[in-house]
């Protein structure tokens, strides 16, 4: 099988979030079909690779290049299945997706959000896609997709939400160091983070006298960091704010171990979605942090109490509602452990996946 | 007719992608400290540059200081721009004098011919794009 990304995943501007979502994937496929490559488009060289290990490399210019390389790699390693990763469609997808129907090989295209006609996309890459996205039912059978919708393009459409994979988890208890509430935002710093809700929510209330001490950590960069630090110097809440800049790895995890609270995505509304499952929700559950949520995570009920659900809209984050959110779930001794016990029955990429995995069995 | 289109469109995606993989390497050149960074990572000492248009001159200008260019290597034997002291040679001498260096090819259209070329004495692996210098994975 192939884990089929054009996707720049190990670069140093690869985006952590969907590195982790797609190696945790590959994982839980690995689990039911044995060995699974996976590709990545790096530096204009398209490469296999199995684990961490290059397997091939090839020069590819072109979305043509890329096509005829990866029909050359499903020939030559005898591929039945293929899981893809969405790249839009253009003639050349078309043509692997022909490929692969004409050699019966299964094959399930993920759309990682949908609908995604509100983001930025160029405009040529708009049209060819909304142009060829429409034959995809000729040779594609099933679509994953964060969507609650059952059939897409024609195309059956089955839940496709954001796991962890649990097995790279242990439960952990705060560590708590400093009578300040740490809060947590985790992710690349794009406009539908909305982080500017909860600045603007903190500069109103240490107006209003607001006498908890906040660290509100940002860690990730991106287009919107500039916009945030402008807004921080703005209200003065330099010593309220953080910029923590791109964390991986063990610097990563000691930040969740140190936080009291954290905030999902709270611009959804900007891209025009509320039906979403971002992997930082499934990461804050794992690591046992309430969180806010400005979306409708369909991950989870929508009553769980360790989830503070506030408007997909611009509205300034209520920081006196956010407090009595973390005094009441904190209330409760084992809630780190809950969520952590939520997020492996329920959010592994072993049970995400299922729908998936039984389709191309 | 439809496959004379077929070709056509072909033909402008490849020209657009040439154009486009040009100009993001031409602006990724100009950020010394990662290019000086990627040399590290690919352990590179002594290199030929294949191709003297204006990306080889380009990444020429990049990483001389860093790293040890044995030549240019260039079919007319000479590069785009006059004014530079660079040494230049062409494929015959390139044959001559080569001793087991990482050849980095700064040409996205005649990427392909010229790897061909090379790999006459020049074994796959010490063969490097630019496009893999600048952003793609080491070993």
């Amino acid at each position: 099988m192939i884990y089929i990304t054009y996707y720049d995943l190990y670069g140093p501007n690869a985006n952590i979030g969907i590195r982790k979502k797609i190696l945790g994937q590959i994982q839980a496929l690995k689990h039911v079909f044995g060995k699974v490559y996976h590709t990545c488009y790096m530096g204009q060289m398209m490469y296999l690779l199995e684990g961490k290990t290059q397997i091939e490399k090839e020069f590819a210019i072109t979305p043509k290049d890329c096509n005829r390389i990866l029909c050359g790699w499903m020939g030559k390693y005898k591929i039945k299945r293929t899981y893809i990763r969405y790249p839009f469609a253009n003639k050349w997808f078309m043509e692997l997706l022909k490929y692969q129907d004409e050699r019966k090989i299964k094959s399930v295209i993920e759309i990682p959000t949908y609908p995604y006609d509100g983001e930025q996309l160029d405009d040529r890459v708009k049209i060819e896609d909304m142009y060829y996205r429409e034959k995809l039912h000729k040779y594609i059978k099933l679509i994953a997709t964060n969507s609650n919708e059952d059939k897409i393009w024609g195309i059956r459409s089955v839940p496709m939400l954001n796991g962890i994979d649990a097995a790279n988890y242990k439960f952990h208890e705060k560590k708590r160091e400093k009578e300040e509430l740490v809060v947590i935002g985790v992710g690349s710093l794009m406009f539908w983070q909305g982080y500017e809700r909860l600045i603007q929510g903190l500069h109103h209330y240490y107006k209003e006298g607001g006498t908890q001490d906040i660290l509100f950590k940002i860690i990730g960069d991106g287009p919107e960091r500039e916009y945030y630090n402008s807004l921080v110097n703005t209200y003065n809440l330099q010593t309220h704010v953080e910029f923590c800049g791109r964390l991986d790895g063990i610097d990563l995890d000691m930040q969740y171990i140190q936080s009291d609270l954290a905030v999902s995505s709270l611009g959804c509304y900007k891209k025009g979605v509320h039906d979403i499952t971002p992997i930082k929700g499934a990461e804050y559950c794992v690591w046992g942090i309430p969180f806010l949520c400005g979306y409708h995570d369909m991950r989870f009920r929508g009553d769980e109490k360790f989830i503070m659900n506030v408007s997909n809209d611009s509205q300034p984050i209520d920081v006196e509602q956010m407090l009595s959110f973390y005094r009441q779930v904190s209330g409760k001794i084992e809630y780190r452990r809950d969520m952590y016990e939520y997020a492996v029955k329920y959010l592994s990429w072993d049970a995400v996946l299922k729908s998936v995995i039984d389709y191309l069995k | 007719m439809k496959e004379l289109q077929k070709k056509l469109i072909d033909a402008y995606a490849y020209d657009m992608n040439v154009a486009s993989s040009s100009f993001e390497f031409m602006g990724r050149l100009l950020d010394i400290e990662y290019v000086k960074k990627r040399i590290e990572l690919f352990g590179l000492s002594e290199i030929f540059v294949y191709g003297g248009g204006y990306l080889g001159i380009q990444f020429y200008n990049s990483v001389h200081e860093f790293v040890n260019i044995q030549a240019i290597i260039d079919r007319r034997q000479k590069i785009q721009i006059d004014s530079y002291a660079i040494p230049v040679v062409d494929i015959g001498r390139l044959r001559e004098i080569y001793n087991g260096q990482t050849v980095i090819i700064a040409s996205v259209r005649f990427y392909h011919d010229i790897r061909n070329e090379l790999l006459g004495f020049v074994s796959e692996e010490k063969i490097m794009s630019l496009g893999e210098f600048l952003g793609g994975m080491s070993q």
